[in-house]
């Protein structure tokens, strides 16, 4: 009989799928029927496992106060526009690239020559019909979950401590610029499970056979 | 190895997006030739408003930039062009303000600005944008599409101005706009005293004021500043004559509210009236001259028409009030000795008198200019060589001798409503409004209004397109316009970055910058030293696609492809463009590579100074031979008392220079706001183009906003420290920005340049703060008077105070370093 499988989110299955939700968050807007789906669920859908924790209820508790979920969606995605893809101008903005957080803060800086290499190295590429530069937050993420899902911690570690190099720098700005508060809780979210993995013991993150 | 794919979690129901794929996935689509071709590594010499620049490609990117060798002073701001490219504030894709989408034209106007936008594809987009071209223009008519445009766009010849306009002839028509910003009242009432623009083309050059002057008056003038940027692209020859009149120890004097670094730069004489008084001040100069008998009787005789009537005013045979030295002192703040002072080296000297722009956007701005030629005209000197005035040193490097280049041209023409277009009565109202008026005809559809001697009617508007323009920056009054706007049905933007006006937009189109597209360009706007080809340094980012581009595939669905292109490609404009120049050089004899030699090699060709242009003195011909070589006025001569502008009789323009008292001053009896507001042209931008760097702001940003000067007299009486933040208001709106406290300002005065990003806390509410340093907030709305209804922004007084609450966080760019 196999043994069963703890439900911890430190296992990195468990953990891959987390970070790929993160990425979702991060990549696009969230949609009306999503927004409606969350708002009846009340845990956060792929970040269920995080639902437990203060800023993960934060964000819960912005969702439900909208009066419904067309004003969520318009409000949410209007922060989304503002803080992600520009539209809230210099002073509104937290751009979600590395590059944003390392020299003069613009976009498309060493980190994207970095991270194609990376992707390269793991047999990967950012699918044609995307036109962000490979160090979007939301690529690095999805790497970082493929790798946890594939070869395992190790290699996933390197892209780990990559995102732990902007992502507090990213989770600094959204909490300054996000009015919403949903975002910003979100990427403090993102930074403290970041954070958590990091600290795990490579035991812990084995995977029982 | 196997592929590895982003792993399925299944949240709320979305479908995955896909963002990774396996690289041999990849590489056989790039077998396919879908792969993008990369720009090859080294560097690219291209071009912008801030100079001719190295830009360094490594794998595709633009990793840095140096300025051209041949650059005698770069621009600090320079570095900003790789902002412009990468910045994050870039539009990646088209997309839709959400009401506009889900509900139609005109859905909930109240909310733009807010951001909601939603993504579409480019198919979609121009779909929609041919789409309410054609509704606008059938259930309307032409009269409803506004196709003004106003603004600087980049430099380079390919006009994305002009292909708007030629695609709006051929759907159909379109309300243009005429004038600009920048000059409106000069450009309408110079043709009445001089017969032309006067303040355009060449100007007296740089030798002849090193040879012959001996007092320069900048009257509201800056040399060092507004040369950092041309419209084409700088030649900063400026910096150099500086530095030859600071050596040869030439006498200036700077009338001005602040002492700028030109005056600094030769360590002139600072004097500074109260702002707005510049006509009074001149006028009180001038009846000195007369009662002196310090005037060129025989100059004004023979090259001038109208001076007895204006004498007559000078004495104050009409008003019964003579316009002494005294009566000019009580308006402008400066002592009738100093007026009676200057008269006297004025008339002693070979003066050359230097005016800027500044005192003619302003209510009654026809009279500083027009007052600034009649005491030239009264100093005899027009013509005769360092002598005379000059109204364009501030700008294009006007006085740099001309090189024998032969001009380049634009290339894409505007074009004609087609032969079958729908008929434009009159009552459908005007087919071009002055620029400065767009928001008085929105709030005054079908309204008649006045303009040069005429009357006309407002259209009415129910959308608008506009690209290479930022007008949520440039037009005065914003709380006014943000209101008026809610009229149009739809607003179309097309640039490379979220303005403000692009924040305000229903359908947002991503434009390429120069360096992900070819162009080419002038270098020196009046000296021609060079043509530059402005060749591709990079892919187009995200989604971007050139404006050209863009407008073809709107050709195609409004059914006037080949119409709009003649068959050319962007390729074949620039082809064109440069063999008209090359046709035009080989008349004159004037040495030019053809095209494919220029494009493929140096892409770089230099003209060499026209000895006979090196000492040129505007005028010179008139005064040598007035009636072989009259000026196209009535009269052959300056007007200094025009029969066409009596006719007229408008109130608020008479027919002779005039001092009249502007609305809100810092002279007034009883005035509401203590300061003046001036908001001159900022240093390190181009208007607003670069306040989306972090690196430019750098240089100037206080407390992470636009910088206002304050004299230490007035920030003290409120208690404002250098470096606080401060709130500007007045009945029209309110602003942040941050103090520097400084005796560079007259009291009573203070700075805040024009081109701060308008940053509501509370986009589309009434009189909301903005949190950056949009000048724009305070200043009004009117026309400069009835004859030139140009933009009177510097007619503006406004309270300052240290701002109480927490300032709202507009941080720096760049976050801080991660703690790891």
């Amino acid at each position: 009989m196999k043994p069963s499988v703890p439900q911890n989110p430190a296992m990195p299955s468990r953990s891959a799928d987390i970070f790929a939700a993160f990425a979702d968050i991060f990549a696009a807007p969230l949609e009306a029927a999503g927004i409606a789906a969350l708002r009846d669920d009340g845990r956060l859908g792929g970040l269920a496992p995080l639902s437990d924790q203060p800023l993960a209820q934060r964000a819960l508790d912005v969702l439900a106060g909208f009066d419904d979920a067309a004003e969520a969606t318009s409000e949410l995605n209007a922060a989304f526009c503002c803080l992600f893809l520009g539209a809230g101008g210099p002073h509104g903005n937290a751009p979600p690239y590395e590059s944003a957080y390392a020299g003069h803060g613009r976009l498309f800086g060493e980190p994207t020559a970095e991270m194609t290499k990376m992707l390269a190295a793991h047999g990967l590429g950012v699918a044609e019909g995307c036109c962000e530069p490979p160090d979007h937050l939301a690529i690095e993420l999805a790497l970082l979950a493929a790798l946890l899902a594939g070869p395992g911690p190790a290699a996933a570690a390197a892209v780990r401590d990559r995102l732990l190099g902007w992502v507090p720098g990213f989770a600094a700005r959204c909490a300054e610029a996000d009015t919403t508060g949903f975002y910003a809780a979100l990427a403090a979210l993102l930074h403290a499970f970041l954070l958590d993995q990091a600290a795990l013991t490579p035991s812990e993150r084995e995977i029982p056979s | 190895m196997t592929a590895l794919e982003t792993h399925a979690a299944r949240p709320f129901g979305l479908t995955r997006r896909k963002l990774l794929v396996s690289s041999a996935t990849l590489g056989a689509l790039a077998g396919m030739g879908v792969a993008r071709a990369a720009t090859a590594d080294g560097e690219v010499l291209n071009g912008s408003h801030w100079g001719v620049y190295h830009a360094k490609v490594e794998n595709g990117r633009f990793v840095s930039l140096r300025p051209w060798d041949k650059d005698p002073h770069p621009s600090p701001a320079l570095p900003g062009v790789q902002d412009i490219v990468y910045g994050p504030s870039r539009i990646r894709f088209p997309m839709v303000r959400r009401a506009w989408l889900e509900k139609g034209p005109g859905a909930a106007p109240e909310t733009r600005g807010k951001g909601d936008f939603v993504r579409v594809s480019w198919d979609k987009a121009l779909d929609l944008v041919a789409g309410e071209i054609r509704r606008v223009q059938t259930d309307f008519g032409p009269w409803a599409v506004y196709g003004g445009t106003y603004g600087w766009r980049s430099a380079g010849r390919l006009n994305p101005q002009s292909m708007l306009k030629r695609l709006l002839n051929l759907s159909g028509g379109y309300v243009d706009s005429s004038e600009d910003y920048s000059k409106a009242a000069i450009e309408r009432i110079m043709p009445y005293v001089v017969g032309s623009v006067e303040a355009e083309g060449p100007q007296s050059t740089y030798p002849t004021v090193m040879e012959s002057t001996e007092l320069m008056v900048f009257w509201g003038c800056s040399p060092l500043n507004n040369n950092n940027i041309a419209n084409s692209i700088p030649d900063h020859k400026p910096w150099g004559w500086f530095d030859d009149l600071r050596q040869a120890g030439k006498k200036t004097i700077f009338i001005d509210p602040v002492r700028t670094d030109a005056c600094k730069a030769l360590n002139g004489e600072w004097i500074a009236p109260r702002p707005q008084t510049d006509a009074a001040m001149m006028i009180g100069i001038a009846h000195t001259l007369l009662t002196e008998k310090l005037h060129d009787a025989k100059f004004l005789a023979d090259y001038t028409r109208g001076f007895d009537r204006f004498s007559d005013y000078l004495l104050g045979k009409p008003d019964g009030v003579p316009k002494t030295a005294e009566w000019a002192a009580e308006i402008c703040g400066i002592p009738a000795a100093t007026l009676r002072d200057l008269a006297h080296r004025f008339a002693a000297n070979r003066t050359l008198l230097v005016g800027g722009w500044a005192m003619q956007r302003q209510q009654h701005g026809e009279q500083p200019p027009w007052m600034l030629i009649t005491l030239a005209c009264m100093l005899g000197q027009i013509g005769l060589p360092g002598g005379g005035f000059v109204q364009r040193y501030h700008l294009d490097s006007g006085g740099a001798p001309a090189s024998t280049a032969p001009a380049l041209g634009g290339g894409i023409a505007l074009g004609e409503r087609p032969k079958d277009a729908r008929p434009w009565p009159a009552e459908r109202g005007a087919m071009v409004i002055p620029c400065a008026r767009v928001v008085d005809m929105l709030l005054n559809p079908g309204r008649e209004y006045e303009f040069n001697g005429r009357t006309f009617r407002y259209p009415d508007v129910r959308m608008t397109y506009w690209v290479g323009g930022n007008p949520f920056h440039h037009h005065q009054d914003r709380n006014r316009m943000v209101a008026a706007w809610k009229k149009l049905d739809t607003f179309i933007v097309q640039d490379f970055q979220w303005t403000a006006s692009a924040r305000m937009a229903d359908i947002v189109l991503p434009a390429t910058t120069t360096c992900e597209r070819n162009d080419i360009e002038r270098v020196g706007p009046a000296s021609g030293i060079a043509i530059l080809a402005m060749k591709k340094v990079i892919e187009p980012v995200f989604e971007a696609r050139n404006d050209y581009d863009i407008f073809v595939d709107l050709a195609k669905r409004l059914g006037v492809e080949q119409a709009f292109t003649t068959g050319k490609t962007e390729m074949d404009w620039i082809r064109s463009i440069y063999e008209t120049a090359l046709a035009q050089a080989r008349t004159k004899g004037v040495a030019m590579p053809d095209f494919d030699t220029f494009w493929n090699g140096s892409g770089l060709v230099e003209f060499p100074v026209a000895d006979a242009t090196r000492k040129w003195t505007k005028y010179a011909d008139f005064r040598a031979d007035p009636l072989l070589n009259a000026l196209p006025t009535p009269s052959g001569k300056f007007e200094i008392f025009s029969t066409a502008v009596e006719r007229m009789k408008y109130e608020d323009c008479p027919p002779h220079p005039t001092w009249l008292e502007p609305m809100e001053w810092l002279g007034q009896k009883g005035g509401k706001y203590p300061l003046h507001v001036n908001s001159s042209h900022p240093q390190f931008r181009l208007h607003s183009q670069l306040c989306g760097s972090a690196a430019v702001r750098g240089i100037y940003a206080v407390a992470g906003r636009e910088p206002c000067l304050i004299n230490p007299a007035d920030a003290k009486a409120r208690g404002i420290g250098n470096g606080d933040v401060v709130r500007l208001f007045n009945d029209r709106g309110q602003c942040l920005a941050g103090a520097v406290v400084t005796e560079d300002v007259r009291p009573g005065v203070v700075r805040l340049n024009e081109g701060g990003w308008y940053d509501p806390a509370e986009a589309g509410s009434p009189n909301t703060l903005c949190k950056y340093g949009d000048v724009n907030v305070l200043t009004p709305d009117i026309g400069t008077s009835r004859l030139t209804q140009g933009t009177s922004a510097c007619t503006a007084m406004a309270e300052v105070e240290k701002y109480q609450g927490m300032p709202p966080t507009v941080t720096a760019f760049t976050a801080p370093a991660a703690a790891g």
